[in-house]
């Protein structure tokens, strides 16, 4: 015998025994393998049958769905998308029996030859096997598993139970989940309606959805969508016209602010809140019907407000569109509308854009308000010292001593002093020397015990400055600290929840609206009848000039280096904040080196909300208390206007203010009741 | 037999090869390859045999897992719903604000209809409803036809009482406190014990008849603020075996205990008799002046808002 027969001989004895050993062993891994395949739902339509959590409107409109699935037959599908996801996805698959053994073969060929390109060959079946049993991470053993509980299912299911349950369990981003959910969201239709260029788009984006997000990467989407119709070409679903004819066609995506879902930062308070009280699984998989606050209406018109704002202060501060990708490149925003008299939030913006960026400035950004905060510092020093909006203090260079460091100088934003004014002046006009002043009589305590009275959570420094807002809040408690003083000092916590049920429509806890009065209502209405002059005459006077007329009151705030833009105003009814600012705390002037205020970037942003937000809506005035009168007052003396003399300034006084006159004494301070030091 | 040998060349290796049983086999294996292709006989023997075993398989994986998390959901949540409604199922059916009391712990609440609300009211002991709330606001919400339901919230120092309208607003609340509402919980208790079991009553318990004659030797006056409702122990099947007298006044107003027995059960039943009342009768009682008053402030523990 040769020795290469003997050889040979040795080689196919040894291949023998390797094959006997491979086929054992094969038979013993199926076998083990075999005890840890998951048991397969039978029905398998049982997949879908989580029920969902939905989230209502204050008006009953449903406004968002969570964890569960919009399941539809397979004959409320278009056929394009059928035949778009089989063609993209698994064109053999009413042919085989849970494995495309050429597409494996080729598969295994490309990645042995380790070309860099990892060649998948998951057919539909082992997909949904997949994303029903397995984690997304990639071993042999999982793959196996994959395949043979892709065999069972197509074993013991039909080709159209089982494409049925893949297309209503398919993510396609933005929180849509099955084929009906994303023709919903995309396009505002049942998917039964799809048309092969919407078709062809969705069939795409479960490649990867975020990566294929046409809200956010729209040119990306319709790569893909050449892809998918070029397959479908090729497949032979449509002819090469139809597929170039559906390239070109528009796709009339659904608009944004009304889809993702509406209101989504709003919807992530509400959800945060949810899990807290619930828990996580309770809130994904109990079905609980959630009733909150939200107005869909005052939402769409928050959005267009802070969308439409930030544009324009783009093209004031000249921001490049270059960097379009990076939120933290352009100036953002939030936006707070709390409802007066139950403290219900209406709407809330946390920032341009919720695609962009999730992270809610609305709660989460505490900023500095600047001379926001005025407010509070006025109504702790009339409570506190007895002053009037007619008490006169002189604006002038102040420095006050603090025990251990340098004095506090603030100076007035315009960098000018007037002179003796009255309070309401003062206010109207943000002079921070005359606040300086007020905060040394009476001590930074009473502010942040007024501020705490009117529903600031947040931390307070205890040091003069706070007076001038340097410590941060959010839009949150700024519109709901503010709702206070609209409603006369009857303070009431901010809510988003009104009921919450189970599926089955049985109350689990419903919210009781109580309120408490914390502010003495004549002080309260004295500021508010101060801050209606800084919309009419102030600060915010850029309000009046773009066309809101009803009777409102707020202020303004700006920081240091114009880092941060406030107005927060309110009517009787709403009160609403509005910030503005970068989110690195970069400051924000135009290329002329102008600030941006707060009447400048945040108040047109806060018009145009209030303006639409109030449209047809009657005149309604403040409350006045029972123990206020009002009187013509000369600002610079605080002296009551005579007969015949020129016209004054109305002030509000408590009825205890207004008998006792003083004559102007030229000093610091003077005016009617409560000037005299 | 032809002996079996291993062949000893090439050729007749692939003589034995070409022949009958090797092509055969060959042909057998191709078939079963092309067969394969064609009719996915491999797929569908396992897939049959996954099927068949599939129950005894473990229920694990993504989509179990799903539905362990519902179920566990589902029940907690039914839990809350169940828990609520038996709360709102016994405030309904109370007959008297002690009843709901001793049955919420801290934390809960339950909500009443504005109807349901002024029943109890009306069987409150007189100065106790009037602090809570005066008669006549009571009589201006009910008539402004605002007010719709009552939410009750029991909490560790007291019962917040808020009527709302019917959005929720509150229209009033305030706050009883802990002291009037364990007397509450106590009335609530009494049924179905002795005046040993209730707090309260140690070293005031009189035999009946002893009672009811220091009872009888009061001026009319006196008997009716002692008990200004005797319809309601004639109503007792049974016999009065005992009287306890607390000590303890609540807003103005001091419980009386009557122990009824009916053949070997005893219960309690109280009353609430206006307190210069009781204190001149445990005079007569105990043998003291009948000038000695309580020194506690009757009506401490009621802080309406």
């Amino acid at each position: 015998m040769t020795v290469w027969l003997r050889r040979f001989r040795t080689a196919f004895y040894f291949g023998l025994l390797l094959l006997g050993l491979a086929a054992a062993g094969l038979w013993i891994f199926f076998f083990v393998t075999l005890r840890e395949l998951p048991q397969v739902p039978e029905p398998l339509s049982r997949i879908i049958e989580t029920p969902p959590t939905e989230i209502y409107a204050a008006s009953g409109e449903r406004i968002m769905l969570i964890g569960g699935r919009e399941a539809v037959p397979l004959n409320r599908v278009s056929p394009l998308f059928i035949q778009a996801v089989i063609a993209t996805e698994d064109h053999r698959f009413w042919d085989h029996r849970g494995i495309d053994k050429l597409r494996l073969v080729k598969a295994f060929w490309v990645n042995l030859l380790g070309t860099g390109r990892v060649e998948g060959a998951s057919t539909i079946t082992q997909q949904l096997a997949k994303n029903l049993f397995f984690t997304f991470q990639r071993t042999y053993q999982r793959k196996v598993r994959e395949l043979l509980v892709a065999l069972q299912i197509e074993a013991r299911y039909s080709k159209n139970e089982i494409l049925e349950a893949y297309v209503n369990q398919i993510a396609f981003g933005v929180g849509a989940h099955g084929v009906e959910q994303a023709s919903q969201v995309f396009f505002g239709k049942p998917a039964l309606q799809l048309n092969l260029a919407e078709a062809s788009l969705l069939a795409g984006l479960p490649k990867s959805p975020t990566r294929y997000n046409p809200f956010r990467h729209f040119e990306r989407a319709k790569e893909r969508q050449k892809v998918v119709l070029s397959r479908m070409a090729a497949v032979g679903s449509i002819s090469a016209a139809d597929a170039a004819q559906a390239q070109q066609s528009r796709l009339d995506l659904r608009p944004r602010g009304r889809t993702e879902p509406a209101g989504s930062y709003f919807l992530d308070l509400v959800l945060k809140d949810l899990e807290e009280r619930y828990g996580t699984d309770v809130v994904h998989h109990a079905g609980l019907k959630v009733f909150t606050t939200f107005d869909p209406q005052l939402q769409a018109w928050a959005v267009d407000s802070v969308q439409s704002g930030l544009e324009k202060l783009d093209q004031i501060l000249k921001v490049p569109a270059a960097v379009g990708g990076d939120p933290a490149a352009h100036p953002q925003a939030a936006l707070v509308a709390v409802e007066a008299h139950s403290g219900a939030v209406r709407a809330l913006m946390g920032g341009r854009d919720y695609g962009e960026t999730e992270y809610n400035r609305a709660l989460q950004n505490n900023r500095l308000p600047g001379s926001g905060f005025k407010p509070f510092l006025y109504y702790a020093a009339f409570e506190k010292a007895g002053l009037s909006p007619a008490s006169v203090f002189v604006d002038r260079k102040v420095a006050i001593p603090i025990p251990g460091q340098p004095p506090w100088a603030p100076r007035n934003f315009s960098g000018e002093y007037e002179g003796p004014m009255i309070l309401k002046r003062a206010l109207s006009r943000s002079v921070n020397s005359i606040a300086a002043q007020l905060v040394e009589r009476i001590r930074a305590q009473a502010v942040i015990d007024a501020a705490r009275r009117c529903g600031i959570k947040s931390p307070l420094a205890l040091v003069p400055s706070l007076a001038l807002g340097t410590s941060g809040v959010s839009p949150l408690e700024m519109a709901s600290a503010f709702a206070t003083l609209a409603t006369g000092g009857i303070q009431h916590d901010p809510f988003w929840i009104r009921r919450v049920e189970d599926s089955a429509g049985r109350i689990l806890e419903e919210r009781i609206l109580s309120s408490r009065r914390t502010l003495d209502a004549s002080v309260a209405f004295q500021i508010v009848d101060m801050m209606r002059a800084v919309l009419d005459e102030g600060t915010g006077n850029v309000i009046r000039q773009l066309g809101f007329h009803l009777p409102a009151a707020g202020k303004t705030g700006t920081t240091d280096d114009f880092n941060d833009a406030w107005f927060t105003g309110f009517t009787p009814t709403l009160s609403v904040s509005v910030w503005v600012g970068f989110d690195r705390g970069m400051s924000m002037r135009d290329p002329q080196g102008r600030g941006i205020t707060g009447g400048r970037g945040a108040a047109p942003i806060w018009a145009e909300f209030m303006r639409k937000a109030t449209e047809g809506e009657p005149q309604r005035e403040f409350v006045v208390p029972s123990g206020i009168r009002f009187v013509q007052v000369v600002p610079t003396t605080g002296q009551p206007v005579l007969p015949g003399g020129p016209r004054g300034v109305d002030v509000a006084l408590r009825s205890s203010q207004v008998p006792s006159l003083a004559p102007f004494s030229g000093g610091r301070e003077s005016g009617l009741a409560g000037g005299g030091q | 037999m032809e002996e079996l040998t291993e062949p000893k060349d090439l050729r007749d290796w692939a003589a034995r090869t070409l022949a009958l049983p090797g092509l055969l086999l060959g042909a057998v294996l191709a078939a079963m390859i092309v067969a394969e292709l064609q009719l996915h006989w491999v797929e569908r023997v396992i897939g049959v045999y996954l099927a068949a075993t599939n129950s005894d398989r473990p229920e694990s994986g993504a989509i179990w897992e799903k539905g362990r998390k519902t179920r566990s959901a589902r029940s907690a949540v039914e839990r809350l719903a169940s828990d609520r409604e038996a709360y709102q199922r016994m405030a309904r059916n109370a007959g008297n604000l002690s009843e709901i009391v001793g049955s919420l712990t801290s934390g809960q609440g339950a909500m009443l209809s504005a109807e349901h609300f002024r029943e109890l009211y009306q069987k409150l002991p007189q100065g106790l409803a009037a602090d809570m709330i005066s008669p006549f606001d009571l009589l201006r919400l009910a008539n402004e036809g605002r007010w719709s339901r009552t939410y009750l919230e029991k909490a560790s120092d007291g019962l917040m009482v808020y009527l709302l309208e019917p959005n929720n607003h509150v229209l009033r609340q305030f706050k009883v406190a802990a002291a009037p509402l364990a007397l509450l919980a106590r009335r609530a208790d009494a049924a179905s014990q002795t005046l040993e079991q209730m707090p309260g009553f140690q070293g005031r318990i009189y035999p009946a008849d002893r009672f009811f004659a220091a009872l009888a030797s009061l001026a009319e006056d006196e008997r009716r603020g002692l008990v200004p409702q005797p319809e309601r122990l004639l109503e007792v099947s049974g016999q009065i075996a005992r009287v306890g007298l607390s000590d303890e006044a609540l807003a103005g107003f001091v419980d009386i205990g009557f122990e009824v027995r009916t053949g070997s059960q005893s219960r309690v039943l109280l009353l609430q008799g206006q307190d210069w009342a009781v204190w001149r009768l445990r005079s007569l009682l105990e043998g003291k002046s009948p000038a000695s008053r309580p020194a506690k402030n009757p009506l401490e523990g009621i802080s309406p808002q």
